[in-house]
């Protein structure tokens, strides 16, 4: 079954625009992407086992995916025997409904949260709200955002499209609110220290924590957080209740697996050897036990993955987004995350999003942001095939007749006229008749139908009065060269 | 004596034949026999890209038999070469047509000796640089004392997919001519085939960009081996009323042969040199 995936209601022209038009955004997510693109490179070259142990962890991704029913099976089992209260978890609605009845059970009314693109997907915050819950982000990108009401721009840094004079702003705006002290200054150190101090209150105060994985271990059934502040380790410990929302892809076989691709998030998305945390989760607080949370919940979601497990598109599970594809994608690295219109951005998001929510759900996404420079194909750690996936999501949208009638006639009659030589050289007297009309100052400057969009910023030579295929076939006879 | 079919591209063949009458050239003084097959058009990408893979397919059949066929007259029996003009779509002809291939054996239609010669073709073809890079250096004329400087713009498909990145500086620094890298050099210039017109506001904010870091290396001209790159490139320059020269590898080499890569030479050899009001 297709999932369901949020989507901003602005047509793709406004959010392109719109994303073009701010060059704020535009100057953030610049240095942003090749800050953390020139750390993934320098991280690799500096690293001789890396390349070595990135193609261990990618087949481990891989074997997982190709057996996902099974591990689950197993990761369930395990949990289960270890004390957690294991769900699987259809889409959205499923895994919303689940958390506010547990919510309703437990008397809770205050969640506190570690980043999680899931959640995003599910838009599990909204629905908790509406249901009178008061969810409180914790990771620094992700609590700048809920003070915005924004959503993620970048998988890895959420708030990548702001800069420090912004977010300094914004706190200060906060502490007036909430009647405390702002940040002493827009330097990293202040502006940290204000947001740690104002959230370790909702650390407190919570009473269930909801962290996502990175990682799921079926063999010991083990929840792997990798991150690189330190929330989530108390989101996972502090409240009472832990609910652990992770998709069925995170799955994987066996310790030695996770030993192999471990690494990979942090290395390929920060360009640090590991990440400052890594939490191993395999159940709630063991009797006498001092520490650690009474009930752990943790609900595996579909929401669009099972379909693709047995298609062409199955690489794309083994994602562990880390965002390198973000980083050096041209098009991304113009327009931000906001532009793509749902969840996931950059070249995995172009790529996915229509793949779990159907090709119906953003169609724009694999032929406007994509110009196929293959530089994702380059820095993705899992070798998942984005540039073919991008062409082959176009056929198959142009297969089933979503394109424009006029484009796809003007398709037909290229290919038509191109596949011969005879009509090729026809094509190109109609051609030179008619670009007669479309020129200024022996340019061409104007076209009717596909070409027009290349002249609104860009001239064209003419055809040339004597193509190569004439010229050739001047000289020829001779084998001479004419003049 | 070797022989060397060309493969032109249909940009080439259109929009810019000086490139393929200079390739000639450069490939005679080296020794090569050229041989041009005549049924060649264009080898589809542009319509593989987009996903209209039917014409994609049949202009690749036709690319395929035209590259295939018999060589033109000439002393035979000889290894035979093909040289394409565009790196983009010898990677499209190389990397790509095995994937179109794979689609096509689904199709009604189909017939598996296409295989065969999409193996012989592919085996045999190179992109300029490549070809340039192996082949015998040309008897060099004289050079100009003050070194030219250029700067080169590596198309995407010729670095990543054809991983041939590196062979046209070598060319150029074997021809004395100091090769500039702009910032940023791996960064897609916003081309990308039919993207340049589905998409004219974003692919133009990148051809900006690269246009900004090409041109801040202050090189006396912009050189590549794809001619969708330089007319993108070039096209925006000439919409924003800027003059540079802007010439494929075939002709800055030919230039060399001839010893005129003075830099005020060189300044009025490409395309767009001149300013349009
Ligand atoms: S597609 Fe590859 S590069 Fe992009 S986020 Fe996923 S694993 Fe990382």
């Amino acid at each position: 079954m297709v999932g369901r995936l949020p989507r901003d209601p602005a047509p793709w022209g406004e959010r392109r625009d719109r994303a073009l038009g701010n060059s704020v955004l535009r100057g953030n997510i610049r240095s942003v992407t090749r800050r953390l693109a020139d750390a993934r490179r320098r991280a690799y070259a500096s690293y001789p086992a890396s390349q070595v142990l990135r193609v261990a962890g990618r087949d481990a991704k891989r074997r997982a995916v190709a057996r996902v029913e099974p591990l689950l099976d197993e990761l369930r089992d395990r949990l289960a025997a270890n004390g957690a209260r294991v769900i699987f978890a259809e889409g959205p609605k499923e895994v919303a409904d689940y958390v506010v009845s547990l919510a309703a059970r437990r008397g809770a009314k205050r969640v506190v949260k570690s980043k999680s693109m899931l959640t995003e997907e599910l838009d599990l915050n909204r629905r908790l709200a509406v249901a009178g819950l008061a969810v409180r982000e914790t990771d620094l990108g992700e609590y700048i955002i809920q003070l915005l009401d924004e959503h993620p721009s970048h998988i890895l840094a959420p708030a990548a499209h702001r800069n420090r004079q912004e977010i300094h702003a914004l706190f200060q705006e906060t502490a007036e609110r909430e009647g405390v002290p702002g940040p002493t200054s827009d330097d990293v150190g202040p502006l940290t220290a204000f947001a740690r101090q104002r959230l370790r209150e909702d650390f407190l105060a919570a009473d269930i924590g909801i962290t996502g994985a990175n990682f799921l271990v079926a063999e010991t059934g083990t929840i792997v957080l990798v991150t690189n502040e330190g929330n989530a380790d108390m989101v996972a410990s502090l409240p009472p209740v832990h609910v652990v929302i992770a998709g069925i892809d995170k799955v994987l076989d066996t310790w030695a697996d996770l030993a192999a691709v471990i690494q990979q998030p942090a290395l390929s998305g920060v360009g640090q050897r590991l990440s400052a945390y890594t939490t191993l989760i395999s159940g709630p607080r063991a009797a006498g036990s001092p520490e650690g949370p009474e009930e752990l919940h943790v609900l595996l979601v579909d929401n669009g993955r099972r379909q693709l497990v047995d298609g062409p598109y199955a690489d794309v599970l083994t994602c562990i987004r880390c965002g390198a594809c973000y980083n050096v994608c041209p098009v991304y690295r113009q327009v931000g995350g906001h532009a793509y219109g749902s969840t996931y951005a950059g070249p995995i998001g172009a790529v996915e999003t229509p793949l779990l929510a159907g090709l119906d759900f953003l169609p724009e996404l694999p032929k406007s942001l994509c110009t196929l420079c293959n530089a994702c194909v380059e820095a993705c750690p899992m070798d998942i095939a984005l540039a073919d996936h991008f062409i082959t999501l176009r056929r198959r949208q142009v297969g089933e007749g979503r394109e424009a009638a006029g484009t796809r006639l003007t398709y037909r009659a290229w290919g038509r006229l191109w596949s011969s030589p005879r009509q090729y050289q026809r094509f190109v007297s109609w051609a030179r008749r008619g670009q007669r009309f479309m020129m200024r100052q022996g340019r061409l400057v104007r076209s009717p139908g596909l070409w027009a969009g290349w002249f609104e910023t860009r001239d064209m030579p003419p055809i040339a009065p004597e193509t190569f295929h004439e010229w050739w076939a001047r000289r020829a006879p001779s084998g001479k060269t004419p003049s | 004596m070797e022989r060397v079919d060309l493969f032109v591209s249909c940009l080439v063949d259109l929009f810019e034949p000086e490139t393929g009458r200079a390739a000639v050239a450069v490939m005679e003084r080296r020794g090569a026999q050229v041989g041009f097959p005549s049924g060649q058009t264009c080898c589809g990408q542009f319509a593989y890209n987009a996903g209209h893979w039917p014409e994609a397919w049949a202009m690749a059949k036709a690319l395929l038999a035209a590259l295939d066929a018999p060589p033109t007259p000439g002393p035979d029996g000889q290894e035979r070469a093909t040289v394409g003009l565009s790196g983009s779509c010898v990677a499209m002809v190389r990397e790509e047509y095995p994937k179109l291939l794979d689609w096509a054996a689904g199709q009604p239609g189909w017939d598996t000796s296409w295989r065969v010669r999409h193996a012989r073709v592919a085996g045999r073809l190179w992109e300029l640089s490549q070809w340039l890079n192996r082949a015998a250096p040309a008897p060099s004329a004289h050079q100009d004392t003050r070194p030219t400087r250029v700067v080169l713009h590596t198309g995407c498909h010729m670095r990543r997919v054809l991983a041939a990145g590196g062979d046209a500086a070598a060319v150029l620094e074997g021809l004395g001519v100091s090769v500039a890298t702009p910032e940023d050099e791996d960064q897609c210039c916003g081309f990308g085939g039919t993207y340049a017109m589905n998409e004219p506001k974003i692919s133009t904010a990148l051809a900006d960009d690269k246009l900004r870091a090409l041109r801040a290396t202050q090189a006396d001209a912009m050189v590549s081996c794809d001619w969708g790159c330089l007319l993108h490139l070039g096209g925006r320059l000439s919409r924003t009323g800027v003059a540079w020269s802007v010439l494929h590898l075939a002709q800055l080499v030919d230039l060399a042969d001839r010893g005129e890569l003075a830099p005020a030479q060189l300044a009025r050899a490409g395309r767009f040199v001149r300013e349009v009001p």
